[in-house]
């Protein structure tokens, strides 16, 4: 029967400081006030042997993706596998943009007009359908939400065809609406911002009412600014899903020059011309991947901040 | 945190003019103060029932009016490209449809074709058995970090946001990646030879008919499970951290051990965060896509009028060739069709599954 104690720390700053957690062994439970169990180090040393293993495999394609961009033509096609390239080749991503006649950067542009649309409609037209539906009353209400959220078991990939073909229709095949537009009216975003616009304390929409504003004004001037950390959250969703996409821009455009970069590095290879470095292609991807893991770090801690920031309040 | 829907109690400052009978039937202010100032036709505290003035339905149909317009422009967008679409696609499915002129009705016919459609099902077990290998893998792995990383490691929180980092790099981009680490001079091979291994060629597949488990499919599996297990991992550790701390400190004092523990508490505290991954990632793996059309495509073509997939295919990928290739729009989206059926049929499955587990749970305990 193994007893409970709380140690005090008087041991020295073994129990307390970044270290503890190998002396203090614990398992499973992260509180670091019970007794070991049997196996004592071997645990331990377990634990990192697969926390090194998993991080091995997590680098590993980084490591790779920044040695084939830097690889030399004849490094990239020889027998045998290249380390660390002798020269690194930085001129690769300079051949980027030649190759693809300076229109990388306007793949970026695309990429992020695009998220712009979307997220300027998730604030002013989804927004409002969910704060009517979070604080308005009105006939059918209900019912209407349900449609809503029915739609989201459909997997998006269905509805592709007939999306193609109404998006043709219009004469948007080919253009930036028609990239945009299947993005914008999401069930899903409706959902998180009505369960958001639930929670904010009814005495502060009363109070404006009382003084005098109507519906809209409540929605500009007092849910939308409180409803930072949820609008954080939805941008940043939506610029990641905006650079990931894929599958509808390559339906639905077919210019080079305004397609996002998910697509239009897939065709970065055929854009070589003989004879070429094909270490080009893997700089291309280098340098899709690092603005978004940069801007994903940096929205990650603007969003806990967010996120903090609303619990206070 | 933020307080919920609280009713409202009599605000200190309000106008004169406001009964305050109305303001209390309704527990606050309500949309239709805001339009008009009421007026004092208010009936006395001791009448019960609320008799309302034809000015206040009148406030209410305008109330009702502003919400419905607040909507309206969502349920325009949604109409055309959400529900729209689904009813439309259906439709198509029972069609033929070349994209141009009408589509011209044809029945059952192209669901009869799908069961026939040897193509349709090759992908089809392609799919599924992808499916089968990344999301077992794809729960474990995560569940796995989460609880090597919720242990107060030094550098914990650093060592979270690493393992999340392969999660945030596009598939297209991941894709390449792969296939350059996979190919035949490629680390991986490399790395074998030095244990005498023969390298293999892992981004070619062999002929579709013979060999399902070719060394593409076992890329795509570790591709998926690679990219996907930087957000399972987030979102068990969030689940660890909402399994209560006095279970373990009661476990411990009944005289558990680790391995007990984890059993019977570890394991059953996160079962929802289980059966949510389980269902989005396997609806998700059954969608593969990006990485089966960059890499699996071969020398896809079209024969006859069927689309014939060169090396791999999933049920994605043989609808977008079906219907955007060979522009067999009526076919491609029976495909789709059949493909949701299917996925939709499982997780009924699965929920019923939970439930009789759950019930029978109550029962007896």
């Amino acid at each position: 029967m193994s007893s409970v104690s709380v140690p005090s720390p008087a041991r020295g700053s073994g129990s307390r400081g970044p270290w503890a957690w190998l002396r203090n062994q614990e398992w499973l439970v992260g509180d670091q006030s019970y007794r070991p169990g049997r196996l004592r180090g071997a645990w331990r040393v377990l634990q990192v042997l697969a926390l090194l293993f998993f991080l091995l495999i997590s680098f590993l394609p980084f490591y790779d993706m920044v040695r084939s961009a830097l690889l030399s033509t004849d490094e990239y096609t020889a027998f045998h596998f290249v380390w660390w390239p002798h020269v690194s080749q930085w001129g690769n991503f300079q051949l980027v943009m030649t190759v693809t006649d300076g229109l990388f950067l306007r793949w970026w542009g695309n990429t992020i007009f695009v998220a712009i649309c979307i997220i300027a409609n998730t604030i002013l037209v989804n927004g409002l359908a969910a704060y009517a539906f979070a604080k308005l009353r009105f006939p059918g209400k209900e019912i209407l939400y349900f449609i809503f959220l029915a739609t989201l078991m459909v997997p998006s990939e269905s509805t592709y065809v007939p999306i193609f073909l109404i998006v043709r229709l219009f004469g948007w095949y080919d253009t930036y609406m028609g990239q945009v537009l299947p993005g914008l009216i999401s069930a899903f975003t409706i959902f998180l911002l009505r369960q958001f616009f639930e929670g904010l304390p009814r005495e502060l929409e009363d109070a404006a009412r009382i003084d005098g504003c109507r519906e809209m004004g409540v929605f500009w001037h007092i849910v939308i600014p409180l409803s930072r950390p949820i609008l954080v959250v939805v941008s940043v969703t939506s610029l990641i899903g905006a650079i990931e996409s894929f599958v509808w821009p390559l339906i639905v455009t077919q210019t080079q020059d305004i397609r996002p970069i998910g697509v239009a590095l897939a065709t970065l290879q055929s854009l070589i011309p003989p004879g070429g470095n094909p270490a080009v292609v893997m700089a291309g991807v280098l340098m899709m991947v690092l603005p978004t893991l940069i801007f994903l770090l940096f929205a990650q801690r603007a969003m806990v901040r967010g996120l903090a920031g609303s619990l206070v309040g | 945190m933020r307080r919920k829907n609280a009713k409202m109690d009599m605000p200190p400052s309000l106008p004169s003019t406001v009964p305050l009978l109305a303001i209390q039937q309704r527990g606050g202010a309500d949309i239709g103060d805001s339009v008009v100032p009421l007026p004092t036709t208010a009936t006395t505290r001791k009448d019960g029932r609320k008799q309302q003035s034809a000015q206040r339905k009148r406030h209410q149909r305008i109330a009702a009016l502003i919400g419905l317009l607040f909507v309206l422009p969502s349920v325009l967008g949604f109409l055309l490209y959400n529900l729209g679409p689904i009813l439309f696609g259906l439709y198509i499915s029972f069609t033929k449809y070349t994209g141009f002129g009408s589509p011209t009705w044809t029945g059952w016919y192209n669901y009869l074709f799908l069961l026939h459609d040897a193509d349709f099902w090759h992908a089809l077990l392609e799919t599924i058995l992808l499916a089968l290998f990344i999301v077992p893998l794809g729960i474990i792995v995560p569940l796995l970090l989460a609880l090597l990383l919720n242990e107060g490691l030094p550098l914990q929180g650093l060592l979270r946001v690493l393992f999340f980092l392969p999660s945030a790099v596009p598939w297209v981009a991941a894709a390449f990646v792969f296939q350059d680490l996979f190919n035949h001079y490629g680390l991986y091979n490399t790395v074998l030879g030095y244990f005498h291994i023969s390298p293999q060629d892992w981004t070619y597949a062999t002929s579709s008919s013979s060999n399902l488990l070719n060394p593409l499919f076992w890329l795509i599996v570790i591709l998926s499970v690679w990219k996907s297990y930087g957000l399972g991992m987030l979102i068990y550790l969030a689940g660890l951290q909402g399994i209560p701390k006095e279970r373990y400190e009661a476990a411990m004092i009944d005289g558990a051990g680790p391995w007990q523990r984890f059993r019977s508490i570890t394991l059953p505290g996160l079962a929802p965060v289980t059966f949510f991954v389980l269902i989005t990632s396997f609806i998700g793996a059954l969608q593969t896509f990006t990485p089966v059309y960059l890499l699996g495509q071969g020398a896809a073509q079209t024969v006859n009028g069927a689309v014939s997939g060169g090396g791999m295919q999933t049920v994605a990928v043989y609808a977008y060739n079906t219907a955007f290739q060979a522009g067999i729009y009526g076919y491609g989206s029976t495909i789709l069709w059949g493909l949701f059926v299917l996925m939709f049929a499982f997780t009924l499955v699965q929920f019923r599954i939970l439930q009789r587990g759950t019930r029978r749970k109550e029962a007896l305990g």
